[in-house]
């Protein structure tokens, strides 16, 4: 079965096509980050205008380079939601148009699920059942999985996200937009013990997180010194991080804990950080566990990962959208 | 010739099919913020109302705004998916020229009119049109700018559209103009593709593009 799969749920246009036996036959991609970086974050109209430009495009690119023609299309996945809601209905309007267009099933994904489920692109697997982190601009969420559409939350933030705080942390510092890249490169040269940042909510139970405290700790740091150097801000990039990777880890040990499970999943924009990567590595590697996470290229949004969870979706007994559809700006993983 | 046409571009949410120059099957209603949901399933009854197939259609027709900047992309987007599948030639057309055209349509040569849509933040979204022999004539450009600012078009027979509340501030020979408040509507979006049924880029056209404050 082929699913050729719509991602446009915020700033960017993904099209990919997932076939259930050779896996990911193509795969296309455009980020508007250029467009958004001068104005120093998404503006949601100019989001929803450039996926209108770019969706035809992306089909063409996919279908050409997987050799596919309409007929050898099963199912269009596309992302319902969460999302800014105009970038959402571009996408999902054009996705059942074509759906109805080839005469298939149109199927709603959640574009959380989509990542949960992306690190399944990987050449190794994870299988059933395992905790998921979920770490990216929007979201900070650990789940405990069954299977598919069976998630539980475990904890989530209760303010800033963590590539919210990456960011924001970015921009105080007068690092380039998109700023948790460029923040994780410059702490690489940086001195990770010279700031003790806090740690927030590491004292109490439960696994949720809370990243504004760490974000003022940042500020006032960064405040105190008179005349910051590139030195200095490297070592604030190093100490942050160091914060940031130990707070995730050890909320990740202690739901595999609560959850008595030794499979870890980390997947969104932030799964991409190297220093988190290794760190999570590690700590699985103590504990007789596993981690699993995307490829580097699927931890930031992609049409992959929704033509993937679509095909999931459909083997678990998913239905073809009715033709009048309505997108979920908000739409817990929960309630997926 | 077949020709599929919808809209989505202000509260009028419609969907029209045109065999041999005249049509068939319409499907118009006002549904504010409800477009998604009512867009496609018109298109898919006017097409088997009309007795065809999206495979039978040799055009697809739409509203490329100026309007609601999320209906007019919830139009070209549904476009745009039809086009991709059936592989069929895309045409934007004006919604102000269907708005001219659904006055025009059965007026003599010559007769002229001002389509305007209420483009909110105190302005209007407007263009003049002259009954041409074959059809329509643009007599300005299309553009965004306060009602005060509308260009003024000489011999100009009555207004048609939105907006009817800012008429007190139109140029002065507009003001005691008769003005027709109609949507714009797929059945005129296919009837002006039928005069000129050439593709075209198949985008939006919003007139407002300063829109990061």
């Amino acid at each position: 079965m082929r699913v050729l799969g719509i991602e446009s749920s915020c700033d960017e246009t993904g099209v990919a096509i997932f076939d259930s036996e050779q896996g990911l036959m193509a795969d296309a991609l455009f980020s508007q980050i250029d467009m958004h970086a001068l104005y120093g974050g998404v503006v949601p109209e100019l989001a929803s205008r450039d996926h209108v430009k770019r969706l035809r495009p992306l089909v063409d690119q996919v279908m050409a380079e997987s050799g596919c023609t309409p007929a050898d299309i099963d199912a269009v996945a596309f992302t319902q939601g969460p999302g800014l809601i105009g970038a959402l209905m571009t996408g999902a309007c054009f996705a059942r148009a074509l759906a109805y267009g080839w005469n298939v099933p149109a199927i709603a994904v959640n574009h959380m699920e989509g990542h949960l489920l992306a690190p399944m692109l990987a050449p190794e697997k994870p299988e059933f059942p395992f905790v998921a982190l979920l770490v990216s601009g929007g979201h900070t969420q650990l789940y405990s999985v069954e299977g598919v559409g069976q998630y539980e939350l475990l904890g989530e933030t209760l303010d800033d996200a963590a590539g919210e705080a990456f960011d924001k942390t970015a921009k105080l510092l007068g690092l380039p937009y998109p700023g948790g890249p460029h923040l994780a490169k410059l702490a690489e040269q940086g001195d990770a013990t010279r700031f003790k940042f806090p740690r927030p909510m590491m004292d109490r139970p439960g696994v949720d997180f809370s990243f504004s405290g760490l974000k003022t700790a940042v500020r006032t740091a960064a405040n105190q010194i008179e005349q910051i150097t590139e030195q200095d801000k490297a070592d604030i990039c190093a100490s942050f991080q160091e914060a940031m990777v130990d707070t995730l880890t050890r909320k990740c040990k202690r739901a595999l804990k609560e959850a008595g499970m030794k499979r870890l999943v980390v997947s969104g924009g932030v799964s991409a950080n190297i220093a988190l990567r290794s760190r999570l590595q590690k700590t699985m590697a103590g504990m007789q566990g596993e981690l699993y996470c995307p490829p580097l290229s699927y931890c930031t949004d992609n049409g992959a990962m929704i033509a993937l969870a679509g095909w999931h979706r459909m083997q678990a007994g998913a239905q073809s959208q009715a033709l009048g559809l309505v997108v979920k700006p908000r739409w817990p993983l929960k309630e997926a | 010739m077949n020709i599929l046409a919808l809209d989505a571009s202000t509260e009028a949410c419609s969907a029209a099919v045109l065999v041999n120059g005249e049509v068939v099957q319409s499907q118009y209603q006002v549904a504010p913020r409800q477009h998604t949901q009512l867009l496609l399933p018109q298109v898919d009854q006017v097409i088997a109302d009309a007795g065809l197939t999206l495979t039978d259609i040799d055009l697809i027709a739409f509203g490329r705004g100026p309007g609601a900047f999320t209906g007019v992309r919830i139009a070209t987007a549904t476009a745009q998916g039809l086009a991709q599948a059936s592989g069929k030639p895309l045409k934007g057309i004006s919604t102000l020229a269907a708005l001219a055209w659904l006055q025009l349509k059965n007026a003599e040569q010559g007769k002229r009119v001002v389509a305007v849509l209420d483009a909110r933040m105190g302005e209007v979204y407007c263009c003049a049109y002259e009954r041409s022999e074959s059809g329509l004539q643009a007599l300005t450009n299309e553009q965004v700018c306060a009602p005060e600012k509308m260009p003024e078009v000489e011999q100009i027979n009555s207004l048609v559209g939105t907006g009817q509340d800012m008429q007190a501030q139109f140029p002065l020979a507009y003001q005691t103009l008769s003005f027709d408040c109609v949507l714009p509507c797929a059945s005129e979006i296919a009837e002006l593709a039928a005069l000129d049924p050439v593709a075209n880029s198949g985008m939006p056209v919003y007139l407002r593009d300063n829109v990061t404050d």
